[in-house]
């Protein structure tokens, strides 16, 4: 589960739990205001009432007066209390707290009338606010039903976050997959039957996917085809070339010159399409344990020759034992080109050097003696195409797609190709691939 | 004159290599597509074949393999240029050698020499080597281990003699070329690696699970001795 899910999940979580809980916080105060308010103000009237019925059966004498009250009290949940001036009660009940208290102080509170029998006695009536009822606090409901309806929320946030970010997930997953050159990567299936904005989306994305899909097959059918046709009539540039040889007299330089430009008409053609292989990403990279140490020393010992032609020496510091993950043949390639193109810019009979270094990450360094490349190219160093201007001319040949192709295929292995101009003079080339545990 | 069968369906690349390498001394039958490729040569006398990879109706592999079922004879395939599989696989199902399309014409004529001299060239001695289990025998140019044949192709079986005959010592990469394939080693040229490869797995290793064709980096190969 991934951050919109948590997002999701405990937004709506955390606003279902605050509202449930307000509302309950709100309604009780509500209610436990409203409650004794309105007995109070019943309770009022009943004093009223009771004040004149009191008056009246008090003339009648004492034992209506207390079959009445002992009648009230039967009835009523709030029971009326009858003092007389011996502060007790007429029924000769213990008298509550409110009640006594409003005696003590001598003060009529609006709980109480005063009833005067015939004789003269003064007998205090009183109709006491009800206590507050302890059994119908419970406070298990609340101890009980809130954490259950923050819980049963949670329940229903849970799925409702899990409904809208599962297929934000496929789809995420499926651009990513696009991206790195899966394409025949579609979302469909994995939305299922959903019908909404996102159920389009996908199938806006399953469209789409189809359509690059289609796009990038034809762009690779057509630069196959392409450069077979290319290929074709240079192949039989090269032959009448050779009949030319054995015919002609005289014209070698010439010769020599169409010969030149037809295989740079090839190695161009050559690089083009693995460029456009290795960016596309059809080729799927054969990934194995890759002894890098061996491979660094294949590909300095396969450039001898053209390190003598220049000249030039390479010169390495190899650490031993070095492994890797990665596709052999595109990590020699990647190495091949940056250090031939070392050797082709280094000056005549100065040292290539080849390090290769095993720390946090492996890291592989191709320093040469060239003029180095200037600051505000270097950026730009692997991208196809890109010649360098004034340093690096056209006459020391390449197309500027060796390296490029390089990057590609470090690219591939999660690497990075970095290229500076060393502090003493000359370019110098990082290969950083990711160490293999 | 060495009759040359040249298979390839481009009609005019065939024709302009006919007269070069008519004119360099070979004679030269064309086919043009791959079954007319295998039928001219199981049917007739060539001393080598060249076979394009992509051909139509048979391509250059399969060709390379219905010959390869009845005869022997050295086979240069030409690739595309940059197609790693091509190469690996051509020279593995017994391919002599590869050339790279489009190539120098000087250079397909040097391989071709290369491997007549090879294939006709009898051995510098035709005395056996015995190794351990593997034996070589240059008279029949047949090998066995444990007595049970190893099917080589000629190029195999050439650089085999040269690494057996200087068994435990090493034998750089140039002049296994020189003398295992007739030819100079050439700038980022992997042929020998993939004949070494392809040795090695049909050899098999030895008791210790190790190959018998040891690489010594930077230097070349050893077959390693006793």
């Amino acid at each position: 589960m991934g951050r919109l899910f948590w997002k999701v999940f405990l937004g709506f979580w955390l606003t279902t739990a605050i509202v449930i809980v307000a509302t309950v916080v709100v309604l009780s105060l509500l209610v436990e205001r409203a409650d004794p308010e309105r007995q109070r103000a019943r309770q009022e009237a009943r004093l009223e009432t009771s004040a004149v019925t009191a008056q009246l059966l008090l003339q009648r004498g004492r034992e209506e007066l207390t079959e009445w009250l002992a009648e009230q009290n039967e009835r009523g949940r709030n029971p009326l209390w009858l003092v007389g001036p011996d502060n007790r009660d007429v029924l000769g009940r213990p008298i509550p707290q409110p009640v006594r208290r409003a005696l003590r102080s001598g003060r009529l509170d609006r709980f109480s009338a005063t009833v005067t029998a015939p004789d003269g006695t003064a007998y205090r009536l009183f109709a006491p606010p009800p206590q507050r009822d302890k059994r119908r606090d419970r406070p298990g409901i609340l101890a009980i039903g809130l954490p259950l309806a923050v819980l049963i929320s949670g329940l229903v946030c849970w799925l409702l976050a899990r409904h809208l970010a599962r297929p934000v997930h496929h789809l995420q997953s499926a651009t990513r997959r696009l991206a790195d050159g899966e394409l025949d990567v579609r979302v469909g299936p994995a939305i299922g039957r959903r019908r909404d904005e996102i159920a389009a989306l996908g199938t806006d994305f399953d469209r789409m996917a189809e359509r690059l899909q289609e796009l990038l097959n034809a762009q690779r059918r057509l630069l196959r085809d392409v450069s077979h046709e290319l290929r074709t009539p240079l192949a039989r540039l090269h032959v009448a070339l050779g009949l030319a040889r054995q015919r002609g007299q005289g014209v070698d330089a010439e010769l020599d010159r169409i010969e030149l430009e037809a295989s740079r008409l090839g190695e161009l053609i050559d690089e083009l399409l693995t460029v456009m292989r290795l960016q596309s990403g059809t080729d799927t990279p054969n990934f194995t344990t890759v002894d890098i140490s061996g491979l660094l020393a294949e590909v300095v010992d396969d450039a001898q020759l053209e390190a003598a032609g220049k000249p030039c020496r390479l010169e390495t510091d190899l650490a031993a034992g070095v492994q890797g993950r990665g596709d052999r043949e595109l990590l020699r390639r990647a190495v091949e080109n940056i250090l031939r193109n070392a050797i082709r810019h280094t000056a005549p009979d100065t040292v290539v050097a080849i390090t290769l270094q095993q720390q946090d990450t492996i890291s592989i360094t191709i320093h040469d003696q060239g003029p180095g490349v200037p600051e505000a190219e270097l950026s730009r160093l692997f991208e196809p195409f890109v010649r360098v201007e004034g340093a690096r001319e056209r006459q020391t040949g390449g197309y500027g797609l060796g390296l490029a192709i390089a990057q590609q295929a470090i690219r591939v292995h999660n690497g990075t190709l970095t290229a500076s101009n060393a502090a003493g003079g000359g370019l110098e080339v990082v290969i950083e691939l990711p160490a293999t545990d | 004159m060495a009759n040359i069968l040249l298979a390839d369906d481009d009609l005019e690349l065939c024709e302009l290599l006919r007269q070069y390498l008519q004119a360099e001394g070979f004679t030269i039958a064309l086919a043009h597509d791959g079954e007319a490729a295998v039928a001219s040569a199981l049917g007739g006398d060539f001393a080598a074949c060249i076979l394009d990879v992509m051909m139509p109706r048979l391509s250059g592999f399969d060709a390379l393999r219905q010959i390869r079922a009845q005869s022997s004879v050295p086979v240069i395939m030409l690739t595309a240029r940059g197609e790693d599989v091509d190469r690996i696989v051509g020279l593995e199902m017994g391919a002599d050698d590869y050339l790279p399309k489009p190539f120098n014409p000087r250079e397909l004529a040097a391989r071709l020499r290369a491997i007549l001299r090879r294939s006709v060239k009898p051995a510098a001695t035709t005395e056996s080597i015995e190794l351990g289990e593997v034996s070589l025998h240059p008279g029949e140019r047949t090998v066995t281990r444990a007595g049970q044949p190893v099917e080589l192709t000629g190029a195999e079986f050439s650089i085999l003699e040269v690494l057996m005959r200087a068994a435990g010592q090493i034998v750089s990469k140039d002049v296994l070329t020189e003398k295992g394939l007739g030819r100079k080693l050439q700038a980022y040229d992997r042929a020998i690696d993939t004949h070494v490869g392809s040795l090695r797995r049909k050899l098999g290793p030895d008791a210790d699970g190790e190959p018998l064709i040891k690489t010594v980096r930077g230097r070349g190969f050893m077959y390693r001795h006793g």
